[in-house]
């Protein structure tokens, strides 16, 4: 097990150094002069020639690539992130100023998933082909198809204009997370409902599930005891597989709520042109994703035995 | 219950205390007391900046040396100015016993040091004070303006009533005094100070009890950053904030207009300010076909500016008299034509210029969804005389690109601003020597020289006749398109009272809640 | 195989009411200017943002436009749009692959540590960063969507390829004298891609999101383009004043969606096991 996570940590350093390469190289492919157009945010106004020059100085923005490169990297090796040019704030501050309330959110979505995923998924399995399961299907495959950003908006429309109950943006208390969380979480819902049907399906018709039939044992006892534990095993792949769609999600949600996350703020910078938040956000976020999906992928070897003793036998 | 069961149900439980905690963490209390005023507000304020503040804080807590109002230059912390020199210095004498909020007298030190500092940053694009050579303290309420030659006169001392010329105390940056450092807590001698600041969340003003001029009636002023604007709406109407104000300074954010008839129906108080700032197409003017005055003219008589309007709700006025609305420099005291809607002389004027069809290239930002149906509408209007308008939307980098590079037909653009910067900004956007003028609207030997002289001489009269000329001339060469006169609004709840514009800026001082 | 598929979907009820409703926007989509009652660009002032009617069966919007006329030319912008996108990053993704499996050695490790980088980013938010730098525009969009999107398909044609390349006519076909280019095209391809084609159709409803999602944000179709996503983010300043604005753009969104969607399911259902474990990997 040691061995398999050291071996896995070890593949990130590659991956890791592909990655900051490809965040660097945002800077290359804009057309126009990052350098003016930054200028002209932060002076609300016309640079002259002169200004430009002096901020690419300041910047180094005329150095070769490559030693751009070299240096952001060091920095970034050292914590460093750079600079907001639009805030004038670094960029790691910026981010982890923002990161509670996407993390909150995301969270909270992924609850909001996985407690009406699950329940859903359970019960169309056992009540097979019934009405109840083809009800679930199709609510998940409604779910699936909804657009998060009209589902946001319908929220808005009906719970904080029509109704009144909840705010509509915003961060502040409980209430406000309520309507992006759903947004969010909604869509989550098919395909983890879709794997846990399928998943309890196949292990119904395993035979010691049969075998625990034969010996008379009580239905419930049998799903709950026996089959749910083994179900759950690729449910848990899926959350993985999940994050990646749910913090790209979170980009659109906490636009359309203004909640005041990582992902908002992402937007507004590729608004502004705010490279090197950009390059540091997209950087992170990769790093977050990068290890949840490690995290993910030790829990499952951990989880499902098979897979144990399939390393195990591997080496 | 196993052992992995238990596991995930701690792991559960935890996920949601943690998630309550964060929550509870960022709830901030915000309790009203009676005299409490809170604004949504469509950006921060930036009162802790390395450079400048928004205009917002810098009107409410700083002051400056003149105030530029209703087309004159009125005394502020400066009570009288001479120029000498041939008009190539300016001394301004102070009113004595005025103290900065924090209770050190404001003295000629402070105004040295607010201009050092602006020219130590570099920041006075625009604007005359990079002409400023010398700042000289001739006594504790005394200091002179030397100004290297060329560009003097009205226009540099119109300047002094800019946001950024706004006056400073020292101790306003860290470390104390120097002169290229951020803003860390800003202190002016304006009615209200800063209490409380949180970046991107919100700014809490509080009345500055020492102010020499007569004191706000609130006590405190809560600014809410809501970047969105129907979120910001939204904040209204649910009670969240008392008040919501537009801004049209570095970038905009405007109530969106067509929600402002349904805020009035629904019983907010909707407050109106019209500036001498007017949305208009630009040309490239120095590229084929739209160096042709002929082609320009059918463009000018192809809008119809009703419809402009129509787009708005009719809440803005369609640039019926030229250039500028009634704030504009001289225009009350001056009759301007303008172009009235006329298809067909568009169609003959088109065709005497030798041109059946045109292609446009019209670039435009996309951030304003305003602007974006405007371009979207004046597409239709041009189609109309036979001119095929391709939108090119692009994002900020692109668009300035292609704007440097001359490389687009038309362009929606503005000219004017505030009031304070009317003579400032008319002068970078028809005045190629204006050093704003990179980004100038249109520009033509004749035109330049009559606006040099116009913004230049101190006389009144001189002016207002120079100016005369300057209309005229505009609108016989066609130059731009001017569309409508832009405004900016204040929604506010009913129970918020005695809420007023100062020239084009919201003035909070007389502010009381019912 | 191909005609198992086909047995196979007949026999499910979501995935036929899936095809229906595809056929039915495709066939929206080419006859747009027959159908619709007005010119979806035609802006009229006198006329703007009217409740629907039966002159407008669905309003108009803030420029007087009939909304119905644009829903109709939007179905073909947005399945023109997702259709092009899915396609070239089929092609990037399908070339990339073969060439990584065929070669194999250096290039087979280049491409595949490229694959491995990209996969590290969660894709939506790369497209995102890469169309908004780039500027705005479906078109750009769409270059955003291929340099992220094709790593999926590579892997799945790498596998396939390396399993095909041994086989004898391959053999047959290099001993004949036949270049690597044409053998890929000629041999290899053919022999793999239906996997591929299969993938798409199942991705294809979330491309549509992708492209509606990016095109809301003000990142994608451009106006006066009578594209879904814009026309929501168009509708959404009314929605208090207009809703209709922000319903019916959606809605079609998610009835286009549905419908792949069916239709995609019904695919992974009657896939063959093999079929099955290629896209499992």
């Amino acid at each position: 097990m040691k061995k398999y996570i050291t071996k896995r940590l070890l593949l990130l350093i590659p991956i890791m150094l592909g990655a900051s390469v490809l965040s660097f190289s945002i800077l290359y492919i804009a057309p126009g002069d990052p350098a003016e157009l930054m200028l002209e945010r932060q002076l609300q106004g016309a640079p002259t020639k002169e200004q430009i020059d002096a901020f690419k100085e300041e910047h180094g923005l005329n150095d070769p690539i490559p030693i751009q490169f070299a240096r952001w990297l060091y920095k970034i090796l050292r914590g460093d992130l750079g600079t907001s040019l639009r805030t004038e704030e670094p960029v790691l501050k910026e981010y982890l100023n923002r990161f509670p309330a996407s993390l909150v959110l995301f969270l909270l979505s992924q609850i909001i998933s996985i407690t009406i995923a699950i329940p859903l998924g359970i019960i169309s399995a056992v009540k097979h082909n019934s009405k109840v399961d083809h009800f679930s299907r199709f609510m998940a495959m409604f779910g699936a198809s909804m657009p998060n950003f009209w589902l946001g908006l319908l929220l808005i429309l009906f719970f904080a204009v029509y109704l009144d109950w909840l705010p509509a943006f915003g961060y502040g208390g409980i209430t406000h997370i309520i309507l992006p969380a759903i947004a969010l979480g909604v869509s989550g819902c098919a395909s983890i409902m879709r794997l846990m049907r399928a998943s309890l399906l196949e292990v119904l018709h395993l035979d010691y599930i049969r075998t625990a039939r034969a010996k008379g044992l009580c239905e419930k006892l049998i799903i709950v005891k026996h089959a749910l534990k083994n179900a759950l095993i690729p449910v848990v792949t899926v959350i993985g597989l999940h994050i990646s769609h749910l913090i790209s999600s979170m980009v659109i949600v906490e636009a359309i709520f203004a909640w005041p996350g990582v992902g908002r703020f992402l937007i507004e910078s590729i608004h502004a042109r705010d490279f090197p938040v950009i390059q540091g956000f997209v950087l992170i976020i990769a790093m977050f994703f990068v290890f949840a999906n490690l995290i993910v992928d030790i829990s499952y070897t951990y989880l499902d035995p098979r897979i144990r003793y399939e390393m195990e036998r591997i080496k | 219950m196993s052992t992995r069961k238990k596991i995930s149900t701690g792991i559960a439980i935890c996920l949601v205390l943690l998630s309550s905690i964060m929550l509870g963490c960022i709830e901030q209390g915000t309790q009203n007391s009676r005299q409490t005023l809170t604004i949504g507000y469509g950006k921060d304020t930036n009162v802790a900046s390395p450079k400048m503040m928004d205009f917002m804080p810098e009107m409410m807590v700083l002051e400056r040396l003149i105030e530029y109002k209703d087309g004159e230059v009125l005394p502020s912390l400066a009570t009288s100015w001479d120029i000498q020199d041939n008009s190539k210095t300016i001394v301004f004498h102070f009113k004595k016993d005025i103290k900065f909020s924090d209770g050190s007298p404001f003295t000629a030190e402070d105004v040295k040091f607010t201009f050092d500092r602006l020219k130590a940053l570099k920041y006075y694009h625009w604007t005359e004070v990079d002409r400023i050579k010398s700042v000289e303290v001739i006594d504790p309420h005394t200091i002179a303006f030397h100004y290297e030659d060329g560009k003097e006169g009205y226009i540099a001392l119109t300047a002094f009533g800019e946001y950024h010329c706004s006056i400073m105390s020292p101790v306003s940056v860290e470390p104390k005094g120097d002169v290229k450092e951020k803003i860390v807590n800003p202190i002016g001698t304006g009615p209200w100070k800063v209490d409380e600041y949180v970046k991107d969340q919100y700014t809490i003003f509080v009345r500055n009890e020492i102010y020499h001029g007569e004191k706000p009636k609130l006590d405190k002023i809560i600014v809410k950053v809501i970047p969105d604007a129907e979120t910001r709406v939204l904040a209204l109407r649910s009670g969240d904030v008392d008040m919501i104000v537009d801004y049209y300074h570095g970038g905009s954010s405007y109530t969106p207009r067509n929600l402002l008839e349904p805020l009035k129906s629904e019983g907010f108080n909707v407050i109106k300010n019209e500036m001498p700032m007017t949305t208009i197409i630009k040309f490239n003017y120095k590229k084929e076909p739209w160096n042709d005055v002929r082609v320009r003219k059918a463009v000018n008589y192809a809008i119809e500016k009703d419809e402009v309007s129509a787009l708005f709700d009719n809440w803005v006025n369609p640039a019926r008299h030229g250039l500028y609305s009634e704030q504009g420099p001289s225009i009350k005291e001056v009759k301007v034509e303008a172009y009235t809607n006329d298809i067909n002389k568009a169609k003959t004027l088109l065709k005497n210029a030798g041109y059946e069809e045109l292609k446009a290239d019209l670039v435009l930002q996309g951030e304003n969804p305003d602007e974006v149906k405007l371009c979207e509408l004046i597409q239709a209007q041009l189609k109309k005389i036979g001119i095929q308008v391709k939108l090119s939307v692009l994002e900020g980098g692109a668009y300035s690109e292609r704007r440097n590079k001359g490389d687009y037909d038309l362009m929606v653009y503005y000219i004017g601003g505030p009031e304070r910067r009317s003579y400032t900004r008319t002068d970078g956007r028809f005045n190629p020597n204006a050093p704003e003028f990179g980004y100038g609207a249109y520009d033509d030997p004749e035109l330049s020289d009559v606006l040099e002289k116009a913004v230049s001489s101190f006389d009144g009269k001189e002016r207002q006749e120079e100016f005369k000329q300057f209309y005229q001339l505009l609108h016989e060469k066609a130059g731009v398109v001017p569309l409508y006169y832009d405004a900016v609004f204040i929604v506010a709840d009913k129970k918020v009272k005695g809420i007023k514009y100062v020239s084009s800026e919201p003035c909070f001082s007389g502010v009381w809640i019912e | 195989m191909r005609l198992k598929i086909v047995q196979q979907l007949k026999k499910d009820k979501m995935a036929v009411i899936g095809v229906i409703i595809i056929l039915i926007l495709a066939f929206l989509a080419i006859f747009a200017p027959y159908l619709s009652l007005y010119d979806p660009m035609e802006v009229n002032m006198e006329n703007r943002l009217l409740t629907p009617s039966e002159k407008h069966p669905l309003g108009t919007d803030q420029l007087g436009r009939d909304l119905l006329s644009r829903i109709v030319y939007g179905t073909r912008v947005s399945i023109a749009a997702a259709t092009m996108a899915t396609l070239m990053i089929m092609i990037f993704g399908v070339t990339i692959g073969a060439i990584a499996g065929y070669f194999g050695g250096v290039v087979d490790q280049a491409i595949m540590r490229v694959v491995d980088v990209l996969l590290a980013f969660p894709s939506l938010i790369l497209t995102i960063a890469i169309a908004g730098i780039l500027g705005p525009s479906l078109m750009n969009l769409i270059i955003a969507m291929t340099a992220t999107g094709w790593v999926g398909y590579s892997r799945i044609i790498r596998g396939s390829v390396l399993s095909v390349k041994e086989k004898e006519f391959i053999e047959a076909a290099r001993a004949m004298g036949c270049g690597n280019l044409y053998i890929i095209a000629r041999h290899i391809i053919p022999n793999v891609i239906s996997p591929v084609i299969v993938i798409a159709t199942i991705d294809m409803g979330h491309t549509i999101l992708s492209i509606t999602g990016l095109s809301f944000l003000g990142l994608g179709a451009q106006p006066p383009t009578p594209e879904w996503g814009a026309m929501l983010n168009d509708g959404k300043s009314f929605m208090t004043t207009a809703p209709h604005l922000m319903i019916f753009p959606g809605l079609m969104i998610m009835v286009v969606v549905l419908a792949f969607n069916f239709l995609g399911d019904g695919l992974r259902d009657a896939l063959d096991p093999r079929l099955r474990q290629v896209m499992m990997k």
